[in-house]
């Protein structure tokens, strides 16, 4: 607040000294023309020196000032964002907590402060302007102060009211933008049969269609901030002739010098023209609204889960799960078809288990559920008998190990990326994790050990090297249970193979649940589940008979793209970011 | 993608004014209404100069001493003030329109260029998105208002200071002497602070990059109970970051405030001399008044446009991620000039029509064809010959270049060597519209448009009439999708009506490789996505249509695969057929596979 304060007086001192430039001139020309003694006029050019000069000088205070302000405001929203995203992170968020996303929420922050700045030095510029202008002209003629003034108000009134006209013709922007988003990916997902049945045209259609009715809105749009500037630059002009009206009224009955008159005059001018600054200036607000109503959006999202008070640890190692009869719905659109239907599961203490099924099945959110980032709509989540919903944030994080497909590698040093898991740990035991990972030798080649900075700017990671760090961490952070999330989804079949093998080898006797969609890793494991759209279809033991082996060979993997590493998993859905809030399943 | 605060960015890169202009304005709606936007802006400070003369006029008159009001100046400075509030509405919507012709303009080509790509890969398809929609929203600015006001930097500037040189021959000299100055402290500032601002930004720059890094990790840390830790690591940075973009704003804003001190310099420059010069008559007041009032206007186009530094740098910016996705999605090119995969297909001007492939051999002859992310070839001099009626199972693990085999059939991909041959003759030769007439073919994405069913199958027959339809629904058994199609061919699906989901996109496809008079069928797994009871059906009306029919299927399905006379598959780039029974075959194929 104090230093909005002080970006006020620093425009309010740029204001004056604006208008004093142009009355003070104005003073010494016309006064100049009466040929007076020249000593009478060296304290106007005193003035007019030191207006010239502090006007820049005050400017420059006050775009410093009120950017010290915005910034001050920025770091608090940002504490908000990360607040907010952790608690909605992985499953609340719409589409994937990508950089993408997280950046957009950042530079939305950045948007709506920096709209914050300019929507504040228009207002402080034009009122600033005005104020001084009308009291100047109050102390010569209070009849033109008062013309200038409901004229100046007038034109502030039409500024902000048609601001808000915009409004409208923005929302039909936003409409016209995710048709037209809809239309790329349309057009994109079927471009190959397109192509083979030569209706190219069709695609070019579309686009038409849409350009014109963008073009209808650009007009209709440039007719509202038109007429803004139109009104208050007419106003502008019939204030001044007003003022001038008024002012000539005044010299008539001698109550005004003509050398004031010019003075009330110039003044006028100025004034006015920084009042009729204002539709521009405000129009140049309009992307902090969107971005202030993507912030918005964010705000208003449910949490998916729900962390208590106190924690209710379990008696005996958390090393075994269960799933009783479980419902969950997609937490952003709880409307469409659930993501698990009714699944029941259970491990027993040391088991390792692999759920498998294609892209959609609902096997992260299984792993979801486990790690409390997500509430069931109906049945039991337990984790070493305790329902999750019953343990703390800290008390769950001691007893589940997780490893997401894309463990994310901080640009730190390489121990605090493992200590991250087990603050505890020293480096020792940061050593042995790494030994019992397979990454001694990539950690022999590192220059300068557990102190080499990773991430962006350090040292590169492999896809295979991450998946192993983010193991390392699941084994410093003491977990009895280990939750492996497509361990080898960026990697070549065989070496995800190899690597999954080695992972798994260096569990040891805790017990572990996998994600996978690949059926080949099954012989790797105690125990098989197969889900197909959020329902359990197949159980299979180790010792049970698999009827064909080379058959599963064949029939697995499906939702692969020919193209390997291009193709995201479950890369046959158009993609989700596009099309903000159509998705069902925020998992993939 | 940085978070420094977008001021300081902003602050710290200079304006980069080059050939991206010259392709935005290559569109000739586009050059047309910028250059309307320069007239309305020419006209607009034309009023302002009639404005400052009238009052000037009047100012001169009540100095003089004249009774009566000055009614014909007055009449000019409305007139003015009319002709001024025109020309801004003019040009707000001359403005709007000229950068939605610029965006429509990148946006046709942009789609244009990566569908001519998209046979050779799957583009990026949110990324592609994402640029032609809200990312070439940044040319609003920079097309609307930025490039106009470039060029009315230079010419309002110089127009103001003629008319003032006109009035009074020695203000003009003073206003050209400051105009010329101004670069002149542009560059010097700009050296002095540049380095110094840049430096600092790279700090701003990297501790932005921090906190994305700890927002993109959040997930872990919330799994691993260190948000807490992590929230205060935050706002450290958040901390640092505010003092170092302060720091940094310092030094940047020096240049604005150079120019605006010049402006407020340059009246007093003006003002002072006239004065002293009114004294001993040498000038008329009316004269140094009008000048008094045109002199702030001088400056204002300068220092408009040098505050929209900011759209010109993300302007150009949308500009150059549109065209780096037009030249190409892939990370890297294999060699440098080297020819990739992803090249789009060469002109293909063939004129012979093309054989009926049931009646000729169809072939890959030596083909060679190239990821441009990988060096390894995907075809290596590869050989497949289809011999007429002959339907061949293409079995391999993922990536090893199945579907790339079918696209290069399908005429939607090129070889970097080697020829697709049809009756001995290149396929580059035939007619392509007459090639396409012989093809079924069934893609990895099946296509939905948002357009109703029937619109749907008739990409493919665009002349079936609806009894066609039906029975090629029927004949892939979809008589149970249609069931549940509340108003049947006539139901709007895809985007903005009923989602079908994968199975039933592929039901769709498949009925409409059925509508098409087709004599090669190249199927991309006909049955992903399908339960077991849809993918009986399918295989059984495919094994009626194959009877006469050249047929090329990729397929994971051991029921698809029973339907091949021949099964290949394809390894380190090359085709090998299994022979022997079935079961022998899977099993030789099973114990090689990773």
């Amino acid at each position: 607040m104090r230093s909005l304060a002080a970006a006020s007086a620093a425009g309010t001192a740029s204001a004056i000294a604006g208008i004093g430039l142009l009355a003070t001139s104005g003073w010494l020309i016309t006064r100049a023309s009466q040929r007076p003694p020249i000593f009478e006029l060296s304290v106007a050019i005193g003035m007019v020196q030191a207006f010239a000069l502090g006007r820049g000088l005050s400017r420059y205070l006050q775009r410093l000032t009120v950017h010290g302000a915005v910034l001050g405001r920025l770091t608090r929203l940002r504490l908000w964002l990360f607040d907010r995203i952790e608690e909605l992170v992985p499953n609340g968020l719409p589409g994937r907590a990508s950089g993408a996303l997280l950046s957009g929420f950042l530079s939305d922050a950045e948007a709506v402060v920096e709209a914050l700045a300019k929507g504040f030095n228009a207002l402080v510029d034009s009122g600033a302007s005005l104020g001084a202008g009308v009291l100047l002209v109050a102390l010569l003629d209070p009849g033109a102060a008062a013309v200038l003034l409901t004229v100046g108000v007038l034109m502030v009134l039409t500024a902000i009211l048609t601001s808000r006209l915009g409004r409208a013709s923005a929302r039909a922007a936003t409409t016209l933008r995710s048709e037209l988003a809809e239309a790329v990916v349309e057009a994109l997902v079927t471009a190959p049969e397109l192509l083979a049945y030569d209706r190219q045209d069709l695609v070019a259609e579309r686009l038409e269609q849409i350009h014109r009715a963008a073009r209808g809105l650009a007009t209709r749009q440039g007719l509202v901030a038109g007429s803004a500037r139109l009104l208050t630059t007419w106003l502008g002009g019939a204030g001044l002739i007003g003022t001038l009206l008024a002012a000539v009224a005044a010299r008539s009955s001698g109550r005004l010098s003509p050398v004031l008159l010019a003075v009330v005059a110039l003044v006028a001018l100025v004034a006015l023209d920084q009042v009729a600054a204002l539709p521009l200036a405000l129009a140049s607000t309009g992307s902090g609204n969107a971005a202030a109503r993507r912030l918005g959006e964010l705000a208003g999202l449910r949490a998916p889960a729900r962390e208590p008070a106190f924690d209710h640890p379990p008696p005996g190692p958390a090393n075994w799960v269960a799933l009783d009869d479980v419902v969950v719905f997609p937490p952003l659109d709880p409307g469409a078809g659930p993501i698990l239907d009714g699944i029941s599961l259970a491990t027993t203490p040391g088991q390792r288990l692999a759920l498998v099924g294609p892209s959609g099945a609902g096997k992260t959110t299984v792993l979801s559920l486990l790690l409390h980032f997500l509430e069931p709509s109906k049945g039991r989540v337990t984790v070493g008998g305790v329902e999750t919903s019953e343990m703390t944030r800290a008390g769950l994080a001691g007893r589940l190990g997780w490893v997401p497909p894309e463990t994310p590698i901080f640009s730190a040093s390489l121990r605090s990326n493992l200590q991250l898991a087990g603050p505890q740990a020293g480096d020792q035991d940061l050593v042995v994790a790494l030994r019992r990972v397979g990454l001694e030798p990539w950690f022999q080649l590192l220059p300068s050990g557990l102190d080499t900075r990773l991430g962006a700017g350090g040292s590169a990671v492999s896809a295979g090297e991450r998946q192993r760090l983010g193991l390392a961490r699941a084994l410093l952070s003491r977990a009895e249970l280990l939750l492996l999330d497509e361990p080898g989804a960026h990697l070549d079949p065989s070496t995800a193979m190899a690597t999954l093998e080695e992972l798994l080898a260096a569990a040891d006797t805790r017990s572990v649940v996998l994600v996978t969609h690949d059926q080949a890793t099954v012989d790797l494991v105690d125990e098989v589940v197969s889900l197909r759209a959020g329902r359990v279809v197949g159980r299979r033991t180790r010792g049970g008979h698999p009827t064909d082996e080379a058959m599963r060979h064949l029939a697995g993997r499906p939702g692969q793209g020919e193209d390997g590493p291009a193709v995201p998993p479950g890369g046959f859905e158009p993609p989700t970011v596009a099309l903000e809030g159509r998705r069902s399943d925020p998992l993939s | 993608m940085t978070t420094a605060p977008g001021a300081v960015t902003r602050a710290v890169r200079g304006p980069r004014v080059g050939s991206a202009d010259r392709r935005l304005l290559a569109a000739w709606t586009v050059r047309r209404s910028v250059a309307a936007s320069v007239l309305l802006g020419m006209a607009s400070a034309a009023a302002v100069v009639v404005q400052a003369l009238a009052l000037a006029t009047i100012l001169a008159q009540e100095m003089a001493g004249s009774s009566g009001l000055p009614l014909a100046a007055l009449a000019w400075l409305g007139g003015a003030a009319v002709a001024r509030g025109l020309c801004l509405l003019s040009g707000e919507v001359v403005a709007g329109r000229s950068a939605e012709a610029a965006k429509a303009d990148l946006r046709r080509r942009l789609l244009g260029a990566v569908l001519q790509q998209a046979p050779s890969g799957v583009p990026p398809i949110a990324e592609v998105a994402t640029v032609a929609g809200r990312g070439l929203d940044a040319l609003d600015t920079y097309v609307g208002r930025y490039l106009p006001n470039l060029v009315l930097a230079v010419l309002v500037p110089l127009g103001l200071a003629a008319v003032i040189g006109g009035l009074d021959w020695v203000s003009g000299v003073v206003v050209l002497v400051v105009l010329a100055l101004f670069p002149l402290f542009a560059i010097l500032v700009g050296e002095a602070s540049g380095a110094l601002a840049r430096e600092r930004w790279a700090q701003v720059e990297a501790l932005g990059g921090r906190i994305l890094d700890v927002f993109e990790g959040l997930a872990v840390l919330k799994a691993y109970g260190r948000s807490r830790h992590q929230r205060g690591e935050i706002a450290r940075a958040g901390e640092q970051l505010r003092l170092a973009s302060i720091s940094t704003l310092r030094v940047a804003f020096l240049s604005a405030l150079v120019l605006e001190t010049l402006a407020s310099v340059s009246v007093a420059l003006l003002a002072v001399p006239l004065g002293l010069r009114l004294l001993n008559g040498s000038v008329r007041l009316s004269t140094a008044l009008a000048v008094l009032v045109v002199a702030p206007e001088v400056f204002l186009p300068l220092r408009r446009a040098s505050s929209e530094f900011h759209d010109s740098t993300e302007g150009l910016a949308a500009v150059e991620r549109a065209e780096s996705l037009m030249r190409g999605w892939g990370a890297t090119p294999v060699s440098p000039g080297g020819p990739a995969e992803g090249r789009a297909p060469a002109p293909w001007a063939g004129v012979h029509p093309a054989p009926d492939p049931a009646l000729c051999q169809v072939a890959l002859r030596q083909v060679v064809v190239r990821h441009r992310d990988r060096r390894a070839a995907v075809l290596a001099a590869a050989e497949l010959t289809l011999e007429p009626g002959q339907t061949v199972v293409l079995l391999g693990a993922n990536g090893a270049g199945k579907s790339t085999a079918l696209r290069l059939l399908a005429g939607l991909a090129t070889p970097e060597s080697g020829t697709v041959t049809v009756g001995g003759r290149d396929v580059r030769e035939l007619d392509p519209a007459s090639w396409r007439r012989r093809l079924g073919y069934l893609p990895e994405r099946p296509a939905v448009i948002a357009d109703t069913l029937a619109a749907n199958l008739r990409l493919a027959a665009p002349t079936a009439s609806d009894d066609q339809l039906y029975q090629a629904l029927h004949e892939v058994g979809a008589g149970r999708l249609l069931a549940a199609l509340p108003q049947g061919l006539g139901t709007l699906v895809g985007a903005g009506g009923r989602p079908l989901s994968a199975g039933e996109r592929q039901l769709l496809a498949l009925a409409r490789v059925g509508l098409r008079p087709a004599s090669l069928y190249l199927l991309d797994e006909p049955t992903v996505h399908l339960d077991d009871e849809s993918e009986e059906t399918i295989v059984a009306a495919l094994r009626r249509q194959l009877a006469q029919r050249t047929a090329l299927i990729v397929t994971h399905r051991p029921a698809v695969a029973r339907l091949g006379h021949r099964v290949m598959t394809l390894e380190r780039g090359r085709f090998r057929e299994l022979e022997g029974p079935w079961a022998a075959m899977v099993a030789q194929l099973a114990g090689e596979l990773p």
